[in-house]
């Protein structure tokens, strides 16, 4: 082979650049740590680090959301479980309300202790979180979700849950609207409620019943009429949805059980002719309604056995209806603690999977540093044998010999 | 000329893969106009509500139950159907029940079915939006589903959107991973350009290392030659050198 004198410079030159060109990618991955830093270098590794980097900004997302999500729980789980405390409290006072020992007076300071219970109720009612946004108002969280009103306050806001995306295919419901706390809390025993007409002029006082045979329910409204007349009181049934007579001239003893259509309730003391009590599928009150109605019966005057049982009568009805209140605010924390539960494991998990994605895309496109200083130093060697070669063959010519 | 295709129209405006094209004026024979309707496309996106208030973050119907319902019927938040939304879509919807096992639905766009059998836990789809129900309602109990209140912190729409970052989108992918496919594509082509680029450099090497092996120049091998042409010359010059002193010597042999 003849080699051209040009071609000795031009192969000089060459492999220089050449062995440059491979230094300064070797520079390029040493200073940046990443052995891919094109796709190109590694087209594979590049598509699965583009999924895999997009699968990490999802995940911290994630951790980020269960983060808030149960910060938010534990918050409004703690306001939850004041209202139930209060509610307990609410409880108690009623019940050493209904004791009919107590004097006016004592009454009245315990209805003095229920409004205070209710400013309490009210005020947890409208509480906001750490933004200025109301708890209980739905989705409307600019919205004061609890108006006052005489008849007890009235909800304002919307029956939206708020909810976070805690993980790609689970959004958790992060809290509870103040309608489903407060207010659509059922009366009575929670299928039915009964009470008494406040025209009746006996002493009969009304249970909060049972239901003994759930297949026979119905949604119709019932009266129980009773007939002090005759030598024994008897009761008469009447269904006044479809305003029709059920039974007649049934026989009654204080405290006995009367079933009608499934429910079965007792009535006590001695009711009077013409003396109406009422059974219906449990409608919704909320507590405020209740607390209020219960404040009205306290500060009542009781001159007659007839306002001492309607009294008694309106006393059972407000004590069933706040256990119903407190056995709400028991649902929604076992709840909302469920759902703090989930997003406690969930953060483990997802914390756990966090950590295998960066190992994974560490082993896709990071680099090998020791393999990469190695080859850099072996570069540099071949580098500077090239320019030495070169510099010395550059200098021999004949021509030299010819000075 | 992305696909190659030609198409002859003898009128004007036409619609070419979904581009209207017109063209006013009198054009003559040979004009041509050049269409790159995606040109400009990712350019030209920009924000236009710069005021967080009002990104439509909430869903724009939502769902209650009345306050004064019997039963344990459960609504879920609705969620609108796609792609195109129902002209009925925010019209107020009322769901109330007749019975434990049938409803009526009222409300604009509905149709107003009345006796409609419930299932619960299932699906109820009307004027563009999906609900659950569940629970067991009881005859007279209301659900109605009603335009969105502004000032919501609903986040319906929010989700919805977050929910298309897992939804198979393009061509069986999700966005990333059309992304990460896409990487994969341009990676493989400049790597594939890188190699190609080598291997021609190999040839071209190659040639002008032939071309030089034939016509270059080795400046050991013209020195060399030179030197050779100094002696042959060094050589005739000694031999005419000699020549004339042989002829001066017979020239003064002769005198």
């Amino acid at each position: 082979m003849r080699i051209s004198s040009s071609m000795l410079h031009d192969l000089g030159s060459r492999s220089i650049g050449e062995s440059q060109t491979r230094m300064f990618k070797l520079q390029e991955q040493l200073s940046s740590g990443k052995r891919v830093n094109r796709p190109d270098d590694d087209p594979i590794a590049a598509a699965a680090s583009a999924r895999l980097a997009d699968s990490m900004a999802k995940n911290s997302q994630f951790l980020a959301n269960q983060d808030a999500a149960r910060n938010t729980l534990q918050y409004t789980e703690q306001i939850v479980g004041s209202v139930g405390d209060a509610l307990q409290a609410v409880r108690e006072r009623l019940v050493q309300g209904a004791n009919s020992t107590l004097r006016d007076d004592d009454r009245r300071a315990i209805a003095d202790d229920l409004r205070s219970a209710y400013g309490q109720l009210l005020g947890l009612a409208n509480s906001r979180d750490e933004a200025g946004n109301f708890l209980f108002a739905g989705s409307l969280v600019q919205t004061q979700p609890f108006a006052d009103a005489p008849s007890g306050a009235i909800y304002q806001g919307d029956q939206g849950r708020s909810s976070a995306q805690v993980s790609a295919s689970r959004v958790l419901g992060t809290g509870e609207n103040g309608a489903e706390l407060f207010v659509r809390v059922h009366t009575g025993n929670g299928q039915f409620a009964s009470s008494a007409a406040t025209s009746n002029t006996g002493t009969g006082v009304i249970d909060q019943g049972s239901v003994v045979d759930p297949a026979a329910l119905t949604a119709d409204h019932y009266q129980i009429i009773f007939d002090a007349s005759g030598p024994s009181i008897t009761y008469d049934v009447f269904d006044t949805t479809t305003a029709t007579s059920i039974s007649t001239g049934n026989a009654w003893t204080t405290g006995q059980a009367i079933q009608v259509s499934g429910m079965q309730v007792s009535v006590t003391g001695t009711p009077a002719t013409g003396d109406v009590f009422e059974l219906r599928p449990s409608p919704t009150q909320s507590i405020f309604e209740t607390l209020r109605n219960a404040v009205a019966s306290l500060e009542r005057g009781r001159s007659t056995p007839a306002d001492q049982a309607r009294f008694d009568n309106e006393m059972g009805a407000a004590i069933a209806n706040v256990d119903l209140g407190i056995e709400r605010t028991l649902t929604v924390r076992a709840g909302m603690g469920a759902n703090l539960r989930e997003i406690e494991g969930m953060q483990e998990t997802t914390a756990a999977l966090q950590d295998v994605l960066t190992a994974d895309l560490s082993g896709l496109v990071d680099l090998d540093y020791a393999a990469a200083i190695s080859a850099f130093m072996r570069e540099q060697q071949g580098l500077e044998a090239a320019r030495a070669a070169y510099g010395r063959i550059a200098q021999q010519s004949l021509f030299d010999l010819l000075r | 000329m992305a696909d190659g295709l030609t198409q002859t129209f003898a009128t004007l405006p036409q619609t070419v893969d979904g581009v209207a094209i017109d063209v006013t004026g009198a054009p003559a024979t040979d004009d041509a106009f050049m269409v790159m309707p995606s040109r400009l496309g990712a350019q030209t996106l920009q924000v236009l509500i710069g005021d967080v208030d009002r990104i439509a973050v909430a869903a724009p119907v939502r769902s209650a139950a009345a306050t004064s319902n019997l039963g344990s019927g459960r609504i879920s938040a609705p969620t609108v159907n796609g792609p195109t939304p129902d002209p009925n879509l925010t019209q107020p919807v009322t769901i109330t029940f007749t019975g434990a096992g049938t409803f009526d639905v009222t409300g604009s766009g509905t149709g107003n079915p009345t006796g409609v059998a419930y299932t619960p836990g299932g699906t109820i789809s009307f004027n563009g939006w999906t609900i659950t129900l569940d629970g067991a309602p009881r005859v007279g109990d209301a659900f109605t589903i009603t335009q969105n209140a502004p000032g919501s912190a609903d986040a319906g729409n929010m989700q919805r959107l977050a929910g298309l970052q897992t939804r198979q989108l393009i061509a069986g992918e999700t966005l990333s991973g059309a992304y990460g496919s896409l990487v994969a594509s341009v990676g493989n082509a400049a790597n594939g350009a890188k190699l190609e680029h080598e291997t021609h450099q190999r040839l071209v090497d190659n040639a002008e290392q032939a071309h030089q092996e034939l016509s270059g120049v080795n400046l050991d091998e013209e020195a060399a030659n030179l030197l050779r042409f100094q002696s042959a010359y060094q050589a005739s010059a000694r031999f005419i050198a000699i020549a004339s002193t042989l002829f001066d010597e017979l020239l003064n042999a002769m005198r």
